[in-house]
Order: C-alpha cells, then sequence, then structure tokens
C-alpha cells in the first residue's frame, strides 16, 4: 500500500503566493484604518477601488461577476499574505457587501440587480450595511418585526433595526422585513435592498465600549421601496434567501478573521518575556495551530461538497479564542505600554472582543445549536 | 504553515484495517477482565497495527505516519493498552537505530515495550503496565531512551486503572536523539489522547440523551447541553489537528516538530476536559467505578505522564521562534 500523492504547496501556489506578497507590499495603505465616521467610508472604499484596480478584489466571486474563482487553497494564501504584511482588516465597512449582500445577489438576485450592484461593490463604488437584528429579535432573529406593507408597485416600511454596522456610512443596507400581515416565525419574511438616502430613513450611531460608534440604529418611517428593483430571492421567501450565503458566510469569509487571529497570537507569543505568562501563551499558540487546522480543512471540505456542520463549533472556537488572547495580551503589556494604545492597539483589541460572543447569536446561543443540531441532544421543555 | 490535502481516501482505508478494534479491545474488557490484555496483545500484533508505518522490508505495514495517527484514534477510544504506543514508538527507534531483529520481534509479539516515567527520587523510576515487557521506554528531553526492563515492584495498582511499577533506573540501551522519533511519538500519543476526548464526547452525549431527570432527558438542560458543546469543540480541535500535525511531517515541513507540539499540547487539554466532563454529565454513575468514565480520565493522565506532561509541552511551544 502506498501513501497518496501529496498536494502541498506546488509551483504554480508558490508562485501565486510570491505574485500575493509582491503585490501587498507596493500597495498596503500607508496608515491605519479609521474605525468609524466618513473617513472610515473613505478609506475603505479606497482600499477596495485598490484592490480591484489590481486585480485582487472579489477573489470568491465567480468570474462571470467579476471575481476571480479563486480556489480555497489560493483565498487560504491570500489571506496569509493578506496577514503577514498587516493590511487593514478585512471586518471593515466593505465586509457585507462583499462577503454577504453581494455574494446573495449573486446566488439569488436578478439580472438587472447583478448587474446594478455587483460591480459597485467590488469596485469600491458602494457601501453596504446590513439590517437584520431589531431591539427585540436578537439572537432569535425569526422573530422580526419590522413591517413592510406592499402597495401597487411599492412596499412600504416600518420599524426598527439596531447593531447595523456602519448603516451611517453606507449606501445600501440588505434588509429583512415581514412582509406577510400576520405571519410569524421564519415565514412571510423578505430580503430587500434598501437604499440609505431614501426619506424616512433616521440612522443613529451608537458608540460601542471599545471606543468607535460603527454600530447604528436604523428608523424607518414609511419609506418606501420599488417592489422589483428591492425584492432579492422573491416575495415573503427572505428566510431562504439569507440562508443561502450562511455556508458562504460560514465557510470562507471568516478565514481571513481566523488566519488574522492565528496571526495575532504567533505576535504575542514572540513577545513574551514572563516566564508567568508562557503556559498560558503556549496554549494560545497550540490553540490558534487548531483554529488553523480546522478552518482549513472546513474549507478545503466546503469546496468539494456539502460542508460538514463543524462550521459552528469552529465559529465559537474562534469567538473564544479572540477573547482568550486578547485578555492575555492585556496581562503581557500592561495598560500605558504603547502596545495597548491607538486605534488599533490591543486595548481595542480587548475590548472590542467582548462582541465576538455576543454578535451574530451569542455563545450561549451557538452552544445549544451545536448541542441540538450537530449532536442530536433534544430541546427544552 | 500551509498544507493542503483531502484524506477521505485515507480515512476509508485506515477505517477497513481498524474496524475490529471495537470488538478486539471493547473498553468493558478492562472491568470484567482486567489480566485479559495479555490475550488480546496477540490479536494486536496479527493485524498488523504495531507497524503500521514501519516500512515492508522491516516488517511494517509501509503506510505513512498520517494512517498511523488516524489509526491511533480509533485505539485511543477503546483505552489501548500503554504498551501500545511504547512499542510502535520503540520499533520506530530500533528501525532507526537499523536494528532489523528488534524491530521483528517487536512486530512479531515475542518482544513488548512498556512506558518509563520521569523524575522519581533516588535513581529509581516508574513504569507502566510492564509486566512481561522487554523493554521501557522513556521519553526524554534528550530524546528517546530504551533499556532493558528490570525487577518491579508494585508502586500503586489502585489509582490510575493500571499497574505503576518502581523499577531501578537501567543503562539505556539506546538514545534516539532523532527530531523524527520524538514527532512520532508526539503525534502517536496526541492521536491516542484524541480518540479519548472523542470517546468520551460520545458517551456523555449518549447518556445525556437517554438519563431523563424532571420528566426530560437531562441533555434538554441547556446546563448539560453546553458541556457536550464544550466536549465537541475540544474533540473536534484536537482530531483536526492531530492529523494535521500528522500531515505536516508526512510531508516533511519544517515546522512539523512545532506542529506536532501544539498538537499534543491540545490533546492533552482536550482528553482531560472531555474525560472530566463526562464525568460530570454522567452524575453519581460516573463517580462509581462501575461506570467507564473514570477509565478514560485515569488513561489520559497515564499518557500525560509518558509523554512528559502539559508543563514539559508548553515549554517546547514557547521554544519555537
Amino acid at each position: 500500500m502506498a501513501a497518496t500523492p501529496s498536494t502541498i504547496e506546488d509551483e504554480a501556489l508558490a508562485a501565486f503566493r510570491a505574485e500575493a506578497r509582491t503585490w501587498l507590499k507596493a500597495n498596503i495603505p500607508d496608515h491605519a484604518a479609521p474605525l468609524d465616521g466618513p473617513q472610515s467610508r473613505r478609506y475603505v472604499l479606497e482600499w477596495q477601488r485598490k484592490m480591484y484596480d489590481g486585480g485582487w478584489a472579489g477573489l470568491t466571486w465567480p468570474s462571470e461577476f467579476g471575481g476571480r474563482s479563486l480556489s480555497v487553497v489560493q483565498q487560504i494564501i491570500w489571506f496569509e499574505e493578506y496577514a503577514r504584511v498587516g493590511a487593514p482588516s478585512t471586518h471593515n465597512a466593505s465586509f457585507v457587501g462583499v462577503n454577504h449582500a453581494g455574494p446573495t445577489i449573486i446566488a439569488c438576485g436578478s439580472d438587472a440587480q447583478k448587474a446594478f450592484h455587483l460591480p459597485k461593490i467590488l469596485s469600491g463604488e458602494a457601501i453596504w450595511c446590513q439590517g437584520f437584528s431589531e431591539p427585540g429579535s436578537g439572537s432569535d432573529l425569526a422573530s422580526l418585526r419590522t413591517q413592510g406593507r406592499v402597495e401597487g408597485n411599492e412596499i412600504i416600511i416600518d420599524g426598527q433595526k439596531i447593531w447595523s454596522s456602519y448603516a451611517d456610512i453606507a449606501d445600501y443596507q440588505e434588509l429583512l422585513i415581514r412582509t406577510e400581515p400576520g405571519s410569524e416565525r421564519h415565514r412571510g419574511i423578505t430580503w430587500v435592498i434598501c437604499p440609505m438616502n431614501l426619506p424616512g430613513i433616521t440612522v443613529r450611531p451608537i458608540k460601542t465600549m471599545a471606543g468607535p460608534a460603527k454600530f447604528c440604529e436604523v428608523f424607518y418611517d414609511q419609506v418606501r421601496l420599488p417592489i422589483d428593483q428591492a425584492v432579492v430571492g422573491g416575495m415573503n421567501n427572505g428566510w431562504k434567501t439569507a440562508m443561502a450565503t450562511l455556508g458562504f458566510e460560514r465557510g470562507t469569509a471568516s478565514l481571513a478573521l481566523q488566519i488574522g487571529l492565528v496571526d495575532k497570537i504567533e505576535r504575542l507569543a514572540r513577545d513574551c518575556t514572563d516566564p508567568m505568562l508562557a503556559p498560558r501563551l503556549a496554549d494560545l499558540r497550540a490553540d490558534a495551530a487548531a483554529l488553523r487546522a480546522m478552518s482549513y480543512s472546513f474549507a478545503l471540505a466546503s469546496e468539494t461538497g456539502t460542508p460538514g456542520s463543524e462550521g459552528s463549533l469552529i465559529r465559537l472556537y474562534f469567538a473564544e479564542l479572540a477573547k482568550r488572547a486578547s485578555d492575555a495580551a492585556i496581562d503581557l503589556y500592561a495598560i500605558g505600554s504603547p502596545a495597548l494604545a491607538g486605534d488599533h492597539g490591543w486595548a481595542f483589541e480587548y475590548l472590542d472582543a467582548f462582541s465576538e460572543t455576543i454578535a451574530g447569536g451569542t455563545a450561549e446561543i451557538q452552544r445549544n445549536i451545536i448541542g441540538e443540531r450537530v449532536l442530536g441532544l433534544p430541546r427544552g421543555k | 504553515m500551509t498544507i493542503f490535502r483531502s484524506l477521505g481516501d485515507v480515512h476509508e482505508l485506515v477505517d477497513s484495517f481498524t474496524r475490529p478494534v471495537r470488538t478486539i479491545l471493547p473498553v468493558s474488557r478492562l472491568r470484567d477482565d482486567p489480566d485479559g490484555e495479555q490475550n488480546r496483545w496477540q490479536a494486536i500484533v496479527e493485524l498488523g497495527w504495531l507497524g503500521i508505518s514501519v516500512p515492508e522490508e522491516a516488517g511494517g505495514i509501509g503506510l505513512s505516519a498520517i494512517e498511523e495517527v488516524l489509526a491511533a484514534q480509533s485505539f485511543g477510544r477503546q483505552l489501548i493498552s500503554t504498551n501500545y504506543p511504547a512499542t510502535v514508538i520503540a520499533a520506530h527507534a530500533f528501525h532507526k537505530a537499523g536494528d532489523g531483529d528488534a524491530v521483528r520481534a517487536l512486530l512479531a509479539g515475542e518482544a513488548r515495550a512498556a512506558f518509563a516515567l520521569q523524575g522519581n527520587a533516588r535513581g529509581a523510576r516508574s513504569a507502566i503496565d510492564a509486566e512481561g515487557a522487554t523493554y521501557l521506554v522513556a521519553l526524554t528531553g534528550k530524546g528517546i531512551e530504551i533499556c532493558t526492563s528490570g525487577s518491579l515492584e508494585i508502586n500503586d495498582d489502585v489509582h490510575w486503572g493500571r499497574t505503576i511499577f518502581s523499577t531501578p533506573a537501567n543503562e539505556p540501551l539506546l538514545l534516539d536523539a532523532s527530531p523524527d522519533t520524538a514527532i512520532r511519538s508526539r503525534l502517536l500519543i496526541a492521536a491516542l489522547l484524541a480518540g479519548i476526548a472523542t470517546e468520551c464526547c460520545e458517551r456523555g452525549v449518549e447518556y445525556a440523551k437517554v438519563r431523563e431527570q424532571f420528566g426530560q432527558p437531562i441533555g434538554a438542560f441547556q446546563a448539560v447541553k453546553h458541556h457536550c458543546a464544550d466536549m465537541a469543540i475540544m474533540a473536534h480541535a484536537a482530531k483536526e489537528l492531530t492529523t494535521s500535525a500528522a500531515l505536516a511531517f508526512t510531508e516533511g515541513h519544517a515546522e512539523a516538530g512545532r506542529e506536532a507540539d501544539a498538537a499534543l499540547n491540545l490533546a492533552l487539554r482536550a482528553a482531560r476536559h472531555n474525560a472530566g466532563k463526562n464525568i460530570q454529565v454522567h452524575g453519581g454513575m460516573g463517580f462509581s467505578a462501575e461506570c467507564d468514565a473514570h477509565l478514560y480520565l485515569k488513561a489520559a493522565h497515564l499518557l500525560d505522564a509518558a509523554c512528559g506532561g502539559l508543563s514539559e509541552s508548553r515549554r517546547r511551544l514557547m521554544n519555537y521562534s
């Protein structure tokens, strides 16, 4: 019996890595990304435009929509190089457009919607935000109540969304509304494209405990949307539309963040000279290696077939590792040190990491999901 | 560190030759027939499990460390004797030293190895399950030390589910200081521990589905469900990292040693975490010796002792630049 042939980084992949590294080194912005407000919008659009012009935008998007249809292995290599040079975090104002709204329009949008929106997202002309959560619908998203009343060719929206990152600087919003009166849970919801400059929309930024005001509350008072331009994936079919790209989001969109965290932990471990902290850093190093092993293997599996349920395991592992890493950083550097200060220092990372086990479904809800959907445990009475 | 390879076909191959493990090594044997391990050794020998990654010309199956690691994950779930990793490691060390006779004797079941532990006072050392073993294998900072087994005195046959002996510290017969054998040893032990973590998770989950209190299965309660979710995460992490580290080693990756140390560190924590949670989920029964839950915890500790422990793994991990 012989071992299977190896497909370790071959010449073509090594050349791709070199190409990515050269481009990134020559092109990464010379100043750090602002965290919120109009200056953040300018920065993100400029960087997106630069990647687009250099042929590095939409790596995961199909080439017919302006992307590069790269393999998962190439994406991993790109993100490894991206993290190595310290390029701007992908979790910025372009994240929703590139990783969520864009792929949803690709999967479920009309030809006109694709032709209008996709080039704007890729080339850095438009910023998108997400309007899913509501004050009464956090982890329990299906309880959402923002209303869309159909009147002729229009939908008239009334209600309120919250935790809508960058809504104050966004051009469009992917918005979930209840369009079937009296419907409950996952039924009767519609996924719509909502331009943020329409009359009746009010945005209020919410300052977070980490400093920036990137989250927003959005209020809708008789906001009118033309149905044919706005609805994606069919009327009252919004839950399915929102789920269409969930696998995508959980699979490769998070790769950049995971690789970025592995890189941050490595830097911490190299900086550690305190013998009392060394055991914690050693464990974090091992945990980072495990995160990498799990996310690469999951991403590769998503490429060749339907990924298993382990995506939810990896997501929670990532969230808690991000918190533990920044917790160790606070002890390693101490308050007042240059490593903690500044927009992108560890103080920000530490405080911001508290959102990791809350956003997108709290860690408690994630554990319920793992227990029930992955392990087959019964739901409580 | 980037290694990409789909392992679907390898999993299939390994499943095909490890399938009998549940019949040959039911965990219940450790309750019902604690002296029966000797008889089961013959089956392990005949199935070729001792030489999975020993080259064919030396009497092994000739597969890679990947197959060895995946197989060990299944063996770990059945709490295979610690003589198993000790003998496999000895076979690799003797093979490296060019001692073909010793390799053949180990693979044929004519000789067997047990783990010797470090750190005993006054020149004595401890050994696990060393009765009838030809060799004692110690994983030390210098490398793999092998010596012939000497006189044995029972040190503890109460607490660890296996017998711990005291034995004089004999002069080593062989010191294998190669990074290769050290990495193989760490991968093998990490894989056994990952198997323990996986089995504990499955057993805890199964119990949580059937044990009812307050009119419903205890797994419906979030506090119990969340323990189960944590076990699933740790088991998955240990399995994936161990497998990826074996892949890195097989591919000759420059960072294979570091990856193996990370895998061992994680697997040590995962096995102990899951063994403890499994006992907790089993409640009062979990604390009784009539339930198998304690056996996994004890097995995890013995492998921990054999490889130098968590602290040693942390020290090594922090030595990488």
